[in-house]
């Protein structure tokens, strides 16, 4: 047999088989479909993709399963409002999400002597080793497990060391509030623009003695304000959002520089 | 001979490292240590919980006065260690978040004598079970090894678990330590007369000192006095890390496996640490609560490693001055031994019942901290002496695939330190493989909560 013999004989018996199989995975994958409702492959298509879990579902098929079969077409933090409209367009359900949540990072920490830590660089691995042992006990520690485990990227790290989060992006998910292992993170909703970059509760000489940018319970913001919207509570300023004008009354007047009106900003629609 | 053959015998369990330290001061006599103008005795000393201040600034205390009353039944009593009159309530942060309140004591110039404590063999017996739990709890006596668990809850096992042997845990397996070595040569007697009182407490049939082979002052001392004990025993086992862990040392000394997760009262056995069963004997013949323990202070950095008899709450810097350390030379104090103990803080940490030592190490001591890429050598696998994969569990947690960690063992996990040890990348595999743990029992409690 010649050589081109020889390759021919092998792409026909290559050719016929792989017909053969194909023919007969056709036959099989009509005759032995699972019916699926179609529904679950259109709301999977409409969902962010990023399989981060944060629904609680196991993956985003697993939430688009949960959406069709009847749990709420908001399921899906990341997705947020936007989905949940689309969603809701799809199945021919109301949306009932509410406003949509935006992470903040509730202390910009200015440590005066930053404890010596050389373990492994994760806040968790930090707080185990150091916890309230030195340095404040309840500010930021920087080492970036929120930024880690935010699905869409909204946390960062500003050139002062501190962490920032880009509202444009942010979906309000909350997992970073699950993974800050001081809970630096809340989420605020539209309106509560006035926020307090401070969560040490101890009295002003404690606070002074660590951080430079702690808030010392002086009071001031609390007699600043024409609208009595802050109260002193556990040694640290409680802001009523129904009473808040931001006029920045308290702003202005804070020695420490740890309050600030943050604009809201609505998520970007794409 | 007997002991040669007993170094060169397989060890009863897999893995463990030899760890190379310096020369540890056995043979150093321990001397006591005065207390300085004020102590901070923490209230909370054990695992459970704290226990509930009851005395106020302003109150005389005598050596041995209670400070706190145990709250719950795994927790216990505090005592002051010095005469003196209490200063107030001060709240100590401790690493994890978690913060303890402790009480200041103003210590006053005349200390008693410490009185050392002939033992009396012929009222030993007389003492029943439950007598000796209650005086045991009202001393707040602890597991002085370090873990600090409540010593009348080891004490008081169910019914259906009948308790048959009682060890005594003389590995001291960390290096640089030699507190318990040295306190079992000065004060064998009141060893095995605690020793006694424990079996009698559980009803033991059989008592076991268990020592590494390179003791061999208290080996021998041991020997002679336990000669004439039908029921006491002696072993020598090869010295390798960790074999003062509870669940190895049964296995070495007794044969048994404690099961994952249960206890050692599962198998029939209690272990029990050198100084725990000496306070034992002094608080059940004499009432004498934990007021002092034996703590060493070693490292490359201390000119004279020593073994000193110290006050509860006295800071360990008083403790390093006393030993001639130099602080330049110095990069890390570590509280406890080097493998398993915790970077102290400050040097203003008070001596707790639980410091066996106080390290003060030189740079060169703590080796390279930069970690290189795991190669997949194996030495951690090796090493484990709980049989896992330590490399592939912390790498799993590192990745947030808690369910593969979970699986591949994390929680049983000792934290002993053999494969960060052992690994040629120093890779922070104990450190990795804690922060799994932590977030498996955190969604555990999750999970139990929703």
């Amino acid at each position: 047999m010649g050589v081109v013999q020889k390759i021919i004989y092998a792409a026909l018996l290559m050719g016929g088989l792989g017909i053969t199989f194909g023919l007969i995975l056709a036959l099989v994958e009509r005759r032995f479909r699972v019916e699926t409702d179609p529904r679950v492959d259109q709301v999977e298509e409409v969902l962010p993709g990023l399989n981060c879990g944060a629904c609680g579902q196991a993956g985003c098929r697993g939430a688009a399963e949960a959406i069709v079969a009847g749990a709420e077409v908001g399921l899906c933090p990341v997705g947020g409002a936007k989905v949940a409209a689309i969603i809701g367009e799809l199945l021919g359900r109301a949306a009932q999400s509410g406003p949509v949540k935006k992470a903040v990072i509730r202390c910009r920490p200015d440590l005066k002597n930053p404890p010596i830590y050389q373990g492994i660089e994760t806040c968790l691995g930090y707080q185990t080793l150091i916890g309230a042992a030195q340095g404040c006990a309840y500010g930021c520690i920087g080492l970036g497990d929120c930024v880690a485990v935010c699905p869409v990227g909204a946390i960062s790290r500003d050139e002062e060391g501190r962490m920032q989060v880009n509202e444009e992006l942010c979906t309000g998910c909350g997992l970073c509030v699950k993974a800050c292992p001081r809970s630096v993170i809340a989420l605020r909703e539209e309106g509560e623009d006035l926020q307090l970059f401070c969560l040490n509760p101890g009295k002003g000489k404690e606070v002074l003695a660590v951080c430079n940018s702690g808030c010392i319970a002086c009071g001031l913001c609390v007699k600043a304000c024409p609208h009595g919207a802050i109260k002193l509570e556990g040694n640290l300023p409680v802001i009523n959002y129904d009473l808040c004008q931001n006029c920045g009354a308290c702003v202005r007047k804070c020695p420490k520089s740890c309050l600030e009106i943050k604009e809201y900003v609505a998520e970007k629609v794409s | 001979m007997a002991l040669l053959s007993q170094l060169f015998k397989r060890p009863a369990y897999h893995g463990g490292v030899e760890v190379y330290g310096p020369r540890r001061p056995l043979a150093e006599p321990i001397t006591r240590i005065q207390p300085p103008e004020t102590v901070v005795i923490p209230l909370s000393q054990h695992i459970g919980a704290p226990a509930k201040p009851v005395v106020e600034a302003g109150a005389e205390v005598e050596v041995g006065s209670v400070l706190g009353e145990p709250q719950g039944f795994v927790s216990t009593y505090i005592h002051s260690s010095v005469k003196g009159v209490v200063k107030g309530l001060v709240t100590l942060g401790r690493p994890g978040g978690g913060r303890v309140s402790a009480v200041e004591i103003q210590v006053s110039a005349d200390q008693p004598e410490r009185s050392s404590r002939e033992v009396d063999w012929d009222r030993l017996s007389g003492f029943t079970p439950e007598e000796i739990k209650d005086k045991v709890l009202k001393a707040g006596i602890v597991g002085m090894g370090g873990a600090g668990f409540p010593t009348h809850v080891k004490l008081s096992p169910p019914k259906d678990k009948p308790i048959d042997s009682v060890i005594v845990n003389a590995c001291e397996c960390e290096p640089y330590l030699a507190a318990d070595s040295r306190l079992v040569v000065e004060a064998a007697p009141e060893l095995l007369a605690g020793l006694r009182l424990a079996m009698q407490a559980v009803g033991a049939k059989k008592g076991y000192i268990a020592f590494e082979a390179d003791r061999v002052e208290g080996i021998k001392l041991l020997r002679q006095l336990t000669a004439d004990f039908a029921d006491v025993e002696v072993k020598v086992l090869p010295p390798k890390y960790p074999q003062g862990s509870e669940k190895h040392l049964i296995k070495s000394v007794l044969g048994r496996t404690v099961p994952l997760g249960a206890l050692p009262m599962e198998v029939g056995a209690l272990v029990q640490n050198v100084a725990t069963l000496i306070s034992i004997y002094r608080a059940v013949l004499y009432d004498e609560p934990v007021t002092h323990r034996v703590v060493t202070v070693n490292g490359g950095a201390v000119a004279n490693p020593s073994n000193f008899l110290v006050p509860i709450g006295v800071p360990i810097r008083v403790l390093l001055e006393a030993a001639g350390w130099s602080e330049e030379d110095c990069a890390k104090v570590v509280l406890g031994g080097p493998m398993m103990g915790k970077t102290a803080p400050s040097l203003e940490e008070p001596v707790t019942k639980t410091t066996s030592g106080v390290l003060a190490l030189r740079q060169a001591e703590l080796g390279p901290t930069e970690p290189s890429p795991c190669i997949r050598c194996g030495r951690c696998l090796a090493a484990c002496p709980m049989g896992l994969y330590p490399g592939y569990i912390a790498e799993a947690g590192i990745h947030n695939d808690l369910e593969a960690a979970e699986k591949a063992g994390a929680m049983a996990c000792l934290e002993c330190g053999c494969c960060a040890y052992s690994c040629p990348g120093n890779r922070p595999l104990v450190q990795e493989i804690r922060e799994a743990k932590l977030k498996i029992r955190q969604n555990q409690q999750e999970r139990k909560g929703s």
